[in-house]
């Protein structure tokens, strides 16, 4: 008798990834030689102490459970179930999270079924496996600049300035270009998550030459070790990143001259009225774009210090995927998930009403340059096409909307699951 | 740990965050009574807000500490999204060559930072860009760079105009000839490439030689004069490895002949071998490689031989993708 599992309708390898928000699964006697009747089993995960972990649901929203006790059909009928990945406890290899299908009967496994607790990690924790499969998609992608980052590059320029900074959409435009390049990364190793440089922390394991590179103490140019594929990186032709940073990487977090950067509880705080009492709202948070984002950016001279420039260094994107948890961090501490509210996202509505803000800012306008319009005030290119799409989740589709970004774990409607998760983000159902 | 008890925990902190005053503030009332706004470079005081008036007057104060004066520049940031015309206020200061460099330098990088996220700073920028120009030859070295290098990545054709002279001899130079190079970089035109050329034959500085290199790379005419580099034994390890770079982005078929050949010469550096290794690990044709025997059994052999840390490394990660 063997019993297998299929992830999020899907039975190929490529869909067993999978993060803190649940997902759906199907269990199934595929081989029901034995079994005269319907199959009793319980879902677990084959060791307890290593590897990437699960949470098993029956039913969503519910209660996470360490295992599930099914009935499965003879014929072979699968039964849904739902499962994540269990908070704190993430995957550091492909396939290394176990579930075990075990028949109750006679307490004997018929199944096993190895998956990914994919998720977004601080990159000082980052194992020296897990580093090296990022550098090495990175570089790939890149291609020496003839790769498809280019399109990343030219994206994040003063020309699409507009539709990415100075707004409302500065957070969701962002989050929905991280997941665009994660996705990319991925589709080269589908075990690489993108990797946040908390800049409020220091982060001595993130630059080094054998990671994010160290600057040469004349030029600023970053120089890597022999074994690190960045040492090929280019853009706009030309090779090489340039980068010095105002600060000791070794042991401050980023610090211009005006000083280190705002720390995460204090970036929280900024969301918060000063009416009485004090309410979070995302009006006030957004303010964040300054400090800490900004200042992150300005405590290094080089590409990184400039709109025009930033994304020309691998850099931007670990320090942006840190903009991205705060964001997402603040949204679950305040349950900010809501689309339809202000207190999660303001300015609602397309461009054009009453209330709303400059296009691409609101929350049902599509975004450039995935909704590929190149009629003024967009930009007169769109680079990259559309969204990258995923095995994992048909969010946000081609052409996302400004508010597809908000509710991205599917707190609140499951189908708006994006398919990425942070390390200290974990979920919640709405009720808890 | 059970997700209600992170949240107690993360809500905590939160809320100690709440509590506490913001550093800055500590600082600007240390430093003293608001009210000296007004003076100096600040002609008016836009805002009745306590943390902006002190932090205007700790500005307008020439003896007020670095900390004091830091604080400010922390008040201004988180005042200046509902006060658009602190910019002219930070600009005025900046520009103004009798305030004391390091402090116009902390003005010009709160400036970096309120570009990244400010509603009104576009409108700006034609000023702000002005008064970069206008700073390019400061005499404080640091300011002076960071300006140009502001310029540079804008793609500002006057400062490109002038490093150009500067690495023609036709003015002063504003930066040592690398910088300038790297700077230059940023929007590469083709008039760049016979400046390139002449640094690499006559370099004032091992730097600039290889900024310059590194520039050839968008030159489609420079693949010979890059194989000569690498082919020259006399040259530095360091700009070797600038041309195997270079040469690897314009001409990475080449580049992988040259790269067999570094790995198989007894006589090469190492640093050039591990970095020839690494490139044909990601980016070697998979099919010459799995074909070339001899490269494949030198490969191993450095690999249990080499003392070379970094060739150790290299060939692990060539062995480790070819028998993968």
């Amino acid at each position: 008798m063997r019993a297998e599992i299929t992830f999020n309708g899907d039975a190929t390898a490529a869909s067993r990834y999978v993060g803190w928000a649940p997902v759906p699964a199907q269990v199934r006697l595929s081989d029901p030689t034995g079994a005269m009747g319907p199959v009793s089993v319980r879902l677990r995960n084959q060791n307890a102490t290593r590897g990437g972990q699960v949470v098993f649901f029956s039913a969503l929203p519910g209660t996470a459970g360490d295992d599930l006790r099914l009935t499965l059909p003879p014929v072979g009928t699968p039964v849904q179930f739902f499962l994540a990945g269990r908070f704190q406890r993430p995957s550091i290899a492909d396939g290394d999270a176990n579930v075990q299908i075990i028949s109750t009967a006679n307490d004997q496994p018929i199944g096993t079924t190895s998956l990914m607790v994919r998720i977004r990690k601080n990159a000082n924790t980052l194992t020296t496996a897990e580093r090296n499969r990022l550098l090495a998609a990175f570089a790939i992608l890149n291609d020496r600049g003839m790769g498809r980052f280019a399109d990343f590059r030219n994206i994040h320029t003063s020309a699409g300035d507009p539709e990415a900074h100075q707004n409302a959409g500065f957070p969701p435009w962002h989050r929905a270009y991280l997941l665009d390049l994660e996705r990319e990364l991925q589709r080269i190793d589908p075990s690489v998550a993108l990797p946040y440089w908390r800049f409020d922390q220091p982060a001595p394991n993130l630059f080094t030459r054998d990671f994010m590179g160290v600057p040469d103490p004349s030029t600023g140019r970053v120089l890597f070790g022999a074994a690190n594929p960045l040492q090929f990186w280019a853009t706009d032709g030309v090779p090489g990143i340039v980068r010095r940073p105002r600060f000791n990487t070794q042991t401050q977090p980023a610090t211009s001259l005006q000083g280190p950067v705002i720390t995460e509880p204090e970036t929280f705080q900024l969301g918060l009225t000063a009416t009485s009492p004090p309410v979070h709202r995302y009006r006030r948070f957004r303010r964040y774009e300054g400090n800490p984002h900004g200042t992150a950016h300005v405590s290094f001279t080089g590409s990184v210090s400039q709109i025009a420039t930033a994304a020309k260094d691998p850099l931007f994107f670990l320090l942006h995927a840190n903009v991205d948890r705060l964001w997402a961090k603040w949204q679950w501490l305040n349950r900010r998930f809501d689309g339809n509210t202000t207190s999660s996202f303001e300015p609602l509505g397309a461009a054009g009403s009453p209330g709303t803000t400059r296009v691409g800012h609101n929350s049902n306008d599509t975004m450039w340059p995935w909704n590929q319009v190149t009629t003024p005030p967009r930009p007169p290119t769109a680079p990259g096409g559309t969204m990258a799409p995923s095995l994992l989740t048909a969010a946000p589709g081609p052409s996302p909307t400004v508010g597809s970004m908000i509710d991205y774990q599917g707190v609140r409607t499951a189908a708006s699951r994006l398919g990425f998760d942070y390390d200290d983000v974990p979920f919640e159902f709405p009720s808890n | 740990m059970d997700v209600s008890e992170y949240r107690r925990q993360v809500e905590a902190e939160a809320e100690a965050a709440a509590r506490r005053e913001p550093a800055f503030k500590k600082a600007l009332r240390k430093a003293g009574p608001s009210g000296r706004a007004g003076g100096g470079a600040f002609p008016s005081t836009p805002t009745g807000d306590d943390d902006l008036s002190m932090a205007l007057g700790v500005i307008a104060d020439s003896d007020a500490t670095d900390d004091a004066f830091t604080a400010a520049l922390q008040a201004m940031s988180l005042e200046v999204g509902d006060h658009l015309e602190l910019i002219d206020t930070l600009l005025a200061y900046l520009g103004d060559a009798g305030n004391p460099p390091d402090r116009r330098l902390a003005v010009l990088n709160l400036l970096q930072e309120i570009s990244f996220r400010m509603v009104g700073f576009p409108a700006k920028r034609p000023e702000y860009m002005a008064v970069l120009r206008s700073i390019i030859e400061d005499p404080d070295r640091k300011l002076r760079r960071v300006a140009i290098g502001i310029l540079a990545r804008e793609k500002d054709d006057y400062v490109q105009r002038r490093l150009v002279d500067g690495l023609e001899g036709k003015s002063k130079s504003l930066v040592p000839a690398a910088k300038a190079i790297q700077f230059l970089a940023y929007d590469v035109h083709s008039e760049y490439f016979p400046i390139a050329r002449r640094i690499v034959e006559n370099p004032p500085s091992q730097g600039a030689k290889v900024e310059a290199v590194r520039l050839l790379a968008a030159d489609p005419s420079a693949r010979d004069l890059l194989v000569g580099i690498l082919r020259d034994r006399s040259e530095k390890t360091e700009v070797k490895m600038a041309a195997a770079v270079a040469l690897q982005s314009l001409d990475p078929e080449e580049f992988e002949r040259q790269a067999r050949r570094i790995v198989l010469d007894n006589e090469e550096d190492d640093q050039l071998r591990a970095l020839s290794l690494n490139a044909l690990t990601y980016f070697g044709s998979p099919a010459v490689q799995r074909e070339d025997e001899e490269l494949a059994r030198r490969v191993e052999s450095l690999n249990s031989e080499s003392r070379s840390r970094s060739v150790k490394k290299a060939t692990a990660g060539y062995l480790a993708k070819r028998g993968g």
